[in-house]
């Protein structure tokens, strides 16, 4: 048998495996406990969700017809508070994935240590092939199946992939309907005008900002004028930029899904912001910046610079560039930016990594400021959200800092150690019921 | 498969497919038979062809840790994946030398084994089990010169691991040329040709 024959053979049999996500988070949680005294009693309840609600969504499509479509509520731990995470709608949601990112939003609110325990919902579906009235009807439909769930004390959803602030004004309008009391606390990310924080917008880009601050000054770079390239130039990118170009930081190298750009004196970002604001899918792309060179994004991710901000997608940074990155810190702004071969890579190299489950914590973070001005009938200014945002992610960098010094670990350990330890620590002060 | 998903945990980048076809030409080497016997060989359960697919399948993994380069000096296996006692199910022995021990490495490995696991459950139809196909033990050097920890498998008079991969390159020209050695069983147990490992050069393990 040919080479070519057992190539194919093999390609045939594996092509479709995809690793179990739930397994991916439950192995994280795995090598905590191997630098962790937390009892066998507790990792046990660590590894399982409270809760897993599936239900069947029927939905009448807009020519009459039915389509019964899957969604899902996972509430992962509640021992720090109400369970919190966000709601998705895609075709590859699956009771796994909301499993394992439920556990991820219970890992990720205890390392910034806000009163919030990790839930995670979705629907299996393909929101591009849906009208905007099939949408809603989803949605509503959705929040009256897992309604008996959720709740502003026992689960709060939010924004996720495919859904956003209409979405969830869906949802409070939904539930008013069906509990007959106005409850805007039920979830966030909701429209201003609904009872949405200001703020929201930005705040996971300036949790990347205050990451980014915070990680400098432990190093000793002064962010005046130290250089910065941001890969991915959408809400959090852009944002990011913008917050540290304000702080001093030099903006040299931008990119989006149109390609990337370098400015070795700097970017001035209010024209770069101002371009994009109008720009066709406001994309970089024709970017008319004096002093500028376009350059791949694979170059971007490996200009000499002081920091990388990877804010775009999962699986950037790989055993194929990590070599080459000449960045001192990179702040993961995206989910899953870097491979554990080029963490791994990276980390031989001394290059510091401010992880995701704290670099971008910052949404999750204001979106428990909205809880906490929707519960108590009484908004804030932005400008309140925006320090308690950086003094919240300050102490948090600081504290998972401290840990890996003392533990002489990697940063995205220190971090899941930290909080895996709360929510253990949650569980054993409350005891088990009954 | 990607080891990019949407859900933002990121698997390793390890090309399994690669690393299948190696380990099954490990094995059409060493037995003299094709690739689609060896195949069913391995889903009926053959020991003889689960054990040199294993050694094939760590012989891979120590080829991609060479290639990643960061801070790996030795790479062993031992166990039922050298002395053909292995099944389906069978784990692979194995245990790295590292410069120092950190959390990335063990990060990744752990990685490495959840993607080369799935992958291989789907290879052979099995549906649930095994949960984990590599039990891999990192040494540090420290570990190794005091011989404490796994550091003191490495010497083990019965069941002496067959040492994979070396960073130092005076030590691979101490193997023979076709491969390295054997320490308790000898190739010519196998009842079916001869053996003829695939000289490490000849593997191509990682890219992604």
């Amino acid at each position: 048998m040919a080479i070519q024959d057992t190539t194919r053979m093999v390609s045939e049999r594996i092509r479709d495996v995809e690793i179990n996500p739930y397994e991916m988070m439950l192995q994280q949680l795995d090598m905590v406990r191997e630098y962790t005294d937390i009892p066998d009693n507790i990792w046990q309840i660590l590894r399982k969700p409270e809760r897993t609600l599936e239900v069947s969504i029927p939905l009448t499509r807009d020519d009459g017809n039915v389509e019964v479509l899957t969604g899902y509520r996972v509430q992962y731990n509640s021992s720090r508070g109400p369970c919190k995470g966000g709601i998705r709608f895609h075709p590859g949601v699956t009771p796994e994935e909301v499993k394992a990112l439920a556990g991820w939003m219970t890992w990720k609110c205890a390392v910034v240590n806000i009163p919030y325990g990790g839930g995670k919902g979705g629907i299996c579906c393909d929101p591009s092939r849906l009208s905007r009235t099939e949408l809603e009807r989803l949605t509503r439909r959705y929040t009256a199946m897992i309604y008996p769930l959720i709740g502003t004390r026992r689960d709060i959803p939010a924004p996720d992939v495919n859904t956003n602030a209409q979405v969830m004004n869906w949802i409070v309008d939904t539930v008013q309907f069906l509990s007959g009391e106005s409850n805007p606390g039920i979830v966030t990310g909701k429209s201003i005008e609904v009872g949405g924080a200001l703020g929201r917008h930005e705040a996971t880009g300036r949790g990347v900002m205050f990451a980014t601050l915070g990680v400098l000054q432990r190093l000793g770079i002064d962010v005046e004028g130290a250089s910065v390239a941001i890969q991915g130039f959408g809400n959090v990118g852009s944002i990011a930029a913008r917050l540290l170009a304000e702080e001093g930081a030099k903006i040299i190298g931008i990119s989006d899904v149109s390609g990337a750009h370098h400015c070795p004196s700097g970017f001035d970002m209010k024209q770069v912001l101002a371009y994009v604001s109008t720009s066709p899918g406001h994309l970089l792309a024709g970017l008319p910046h004096p002093g500028t060179e376009e350059i791949s994004n694979d170059d971007l991710l490996t200009l000499d610079v002081d920091v990388l901000i990877p804010a775009a997608l999962e699986a950037q940074i790989t055993a194929r560039n990590a070599g080459d990155v000449k960045a001192r810190v990179i702040v993961e702004g995206a989910n899953g930016p870097t491979t554990p071969e080029a963490d791994l890579i990276l980390g031989e190299r001394g290059v510091t990594i401010v992880p995701d489950i704290l670099a971008n914590a910052g949404g999750v973070v204001c979106s428990y400021f909205e809880w906490v001005q929707n519960i108590q009938c009484f908004p804030w200014e932005e400008e309140e959200t925006n320090q308690r945002l950086g003094r919240i992610l300050q102490r948090a960098l600081r504290e998972v800092w401290t840990l890996a010094e003392e533990r002489d670990i990697s940063l995205r350990l220190a971090a899941f150690i930290l909080g895996v330890e709360r929510v253990a620590t949650a569980i054993q002060l409350r005891g088990i019921f009954p | 498969m990607s080891y990019r998903t949407q859900s933002g945990f990121v698997a390793a980048e390890v090309a399994n497919e690669t690393l299948f076809e190696q380990a099954i030409a490990i094995c059409c080497h060493r037995h003299g038979l094709a690739a689609d016997v060896i195949l069913r060989r391995l889903e009926d359960g053959d020991c003889v062809m689960h054990s040199t697919f294993r050694y094939g399948i760590a012989k891979g993994l120590s080829l991609y840790l060479a290639h990643l380069g960061c801070g790996f000096h030795e790479v062993y296996v031992y166990g039922s994946s050298v002395n053909e006692t292995s099944n389906s199910c069978s784990d692979i022995d194995v245990i790295v030398v590292v410069e120092q021990r950190r959390d990335e490495i063990e990060y990744l490995l752990k990685r490495l084994d959840l993607s080369i696991t799935a992958h291989y459950r789907c290879l052979l139809g099995l549906k649930q089990y095994p949960t984990s196909l590599l039990d891999v033990h990192v040494v540090d050097k420290q570990q190794q010169a005091e011989r404490s920890g796994f550091g003191a498998v490495l010497d083990g008079l019965h069941t002496r691991p067959i040492c994979l991969w070396r960073s130092d390159p005076a030590y691979l020209g101490a193997f023979r040329k076709e491969g390295p050695q054997r320490s308790l069983h000898a190739y010519s147990r196998t009842s079916t040709g001869g053996h003829t490992p695939v000289p490490a050069q000849e593997m191509k393990i990682g890219s992604a």
